[in-house]
């Protein structure tokens, strides 16, 4: 009598253990779902076309370089701004998440404009006097492209899923981050 | 049983055709948008604000019929007052993809907006054209052609100096004489021609349907009672409207889970369907149908260049 109390004791025990352990997976399962669509749309672009997000990253991080290369002209190797776009440049291109890739490409814009701001007061040669304005509209224009994306409107509704009840109470166990929004 | 309940009012034909118009249009006529503003039949240049020579606006569009048939390529150029507290950039943006600007297949469009109320002027081209003429490229065009004459409201001479600039520049794309590393592409256009006939061929078939939905429903009429003129004509019952197909889908099994593909570089080409026929199954962003306009169906991702 007193082990067959036990045993249904120990079974509700683990009824319940699994249920409350069955909420945060399940709203980790259905929140990575869709996390993994707009992050699908953030590589792959909305068609999978190759024109997501990632791509115009990359486009501005070859604008860098080639910005790198005209300063380099005119300031010396070790100058703090050139310094400070370089290692923008390497963190955005070794960032493996979107949250850390949206931090180094507001640090690229920091420090590319305080290059670019060096080089409108530097002589410049005839060949490179264009390429200080070239180089600022490519790197605003591929970030008007990168606020215009699909994957803004994806992870803001993915964000405000996450915002609503019980989702709200079960993210911090269900280990869900918000996604970056890139506006 | 009076005849008279068997016998339905003759208005009920007209019914059944201002059900049908009224189905058919919303389709046939482009969402009108009160954002921006609308082409009219000359499509290549709108001039609202009315500062260019008429002499300009016919050589724009007859060098861009050249250029269309040539490549799909369209460079359009509209003048307005006043955005209405719009950026010109935002403005650029859905008027090119509401107009559909370029080819549906190479998104190669290109829109100089010029504001004159506000002092500004904005070019932006499709996707097709991001590489090949990059917006920096666009900006040094801008620098030196535009705004000299700009400045100094010659906005006739702006236009035309800019154009030419940017038209010379989307034909050496295509001539394989493009000075950058671009894998010209020197095959004539015809996707854009093809495109039409089959937006053609599409229109006559739903005219075509209508017109015999519309005869049977009239042979099925019940009997015409004497001295009636014309009797009544009952409604069909059923109506195929494009898209509908005949029947329910089967649903579809869910997809296979697939892992994250690695980022790839862009496909120049886009899509099928149809093209270059007002827009007809144009860009996802818009390119309605028809409403005078000749939109290849282009689409545009934003990031011109502009006054600075």
């Amino acid at each position: 009598m007193k082990k067959g109390r036990k045993n249904r004791a120990v079974a509700i025990a683990l009824t319940v253990l699994m249920v409350a352990g069955s909420i945060p997976l399940g709203v980790n399962r259905t929140e990575s779902r869709e996390a993994s669509a707009a992050l699908s749309v953030f590589y792959n672009g909305e068609n999978r076309d190759g024109y997501g997000v990632q791509y115009d990253l990359e486009q501005r991080m070859a604008t860098a370089a080639n910005l790198l290369t005209v300063a380099g002209r005119y300031m010396e190797a070790d100058d703090p701004a050139l310094t400070a776009l370089r290692t923008a440049r390497q963190e955005l291109m070794q960032a493996d998440s979107v949250a850390k890739k949206y931090d180094a490409n507001v640090q690229l814009s920091d420090a590319a404009a305080t290059v670019l701001s060096r080089l409108e007061n530097m002589e410049l040669s005839e060949s490179d006097k264009k390429y200080p304005a070239e180089f600022e509209t490519d790197l605003a224009a591929a970030q008007d492209r990168i606020a215009r994306s699909p994957y803004n409107r994806l992870a803001q509704e993915y964000n405000s899923g996450l915002s609503q009840f019980p989702v709200d109470l079960l993210r911090g166990i269900a280990g869900v981050e918000e996604l970056e929004l890139f506006l | 049983m009076r005849k008279s309940e068997h016998r339905c009012h003759p208005k009920r034909g007209w019914w059944v055709c201002l059900l049908l118009l009224l189905t058919v249009l919303p389709m046939a006529i482009r969402p009108v948008s009160a954002a921006v503003v609308q082409p009219d039949d000359d499509f290549y240049v709108l001039d609202q604000a009315d500062v260019l020579t008429e002499e300009l606006e016919t050589s724009i569009i007859r060098q861009n019929q050249t250029l269309y048939q040539q490549t799909g390529a369209q460079i359009c150029v509209v003048t307005v007052d006043f955005l209405d507290g719009q950026s010109i950039d935002d403005y650029a943006y859905t008027l090119f993809n509401e107009w559909g600007i370029g080819s549906k297949e190479r998104n190669n469009g290109v829109l100089i907006l010029l504001v004159i109320g506000e002092e500004d002027y904005y070019v932006l081209q499709g996707t097709g054209l991001e590489n090949t003429m990059k917006s920096g490229t666009i900006q040094t065009i801008l620098d030196t052609y535009m705004e000299p004459a700009f400045a100094v409201a010659d906005y006739n001479e702006a236009v035309k100096l800019t154009f030419e600039q940017i038209y010379n520049r989307v034909e050496s794309i295509y001539s394989g004489t493009y000075e950058e590393s671009y894998a010209a592409q020197d095959e004539p256009y015809e996707q854009g021609n093809r495109a039409s006939f089959g937006g053609l061929i599409a229109l006559v078939i739903v005219f075509l349907i209508l017109f015999f939905v519309l005869r049977r429903a009239g042979r099925r009429g019940g009997p015409r009672g004497p001295g009636s003129g014309g009797g009544y004509r009952r409604g069909p019952s059923v109506i195929i409207l494009p898209g509908m197909g005949f029947g329910p889908r089967p649903p579809r099994g869910p997809r296979p889970p697939q892992g994250p593909r690695p980022p790839q570089g862009p496909r120049p080409p886009f899509g099928g369907g149809f093209g270059g026929f007002g827009g007809f199954g144009g860009s996802s962003h818009g390119g309605g149908f028809g409403g005078g306009g000749f939109g290849g169906g282009g689409s545009s991702r934003g990031g011109g260049a502009g006054r600075r």
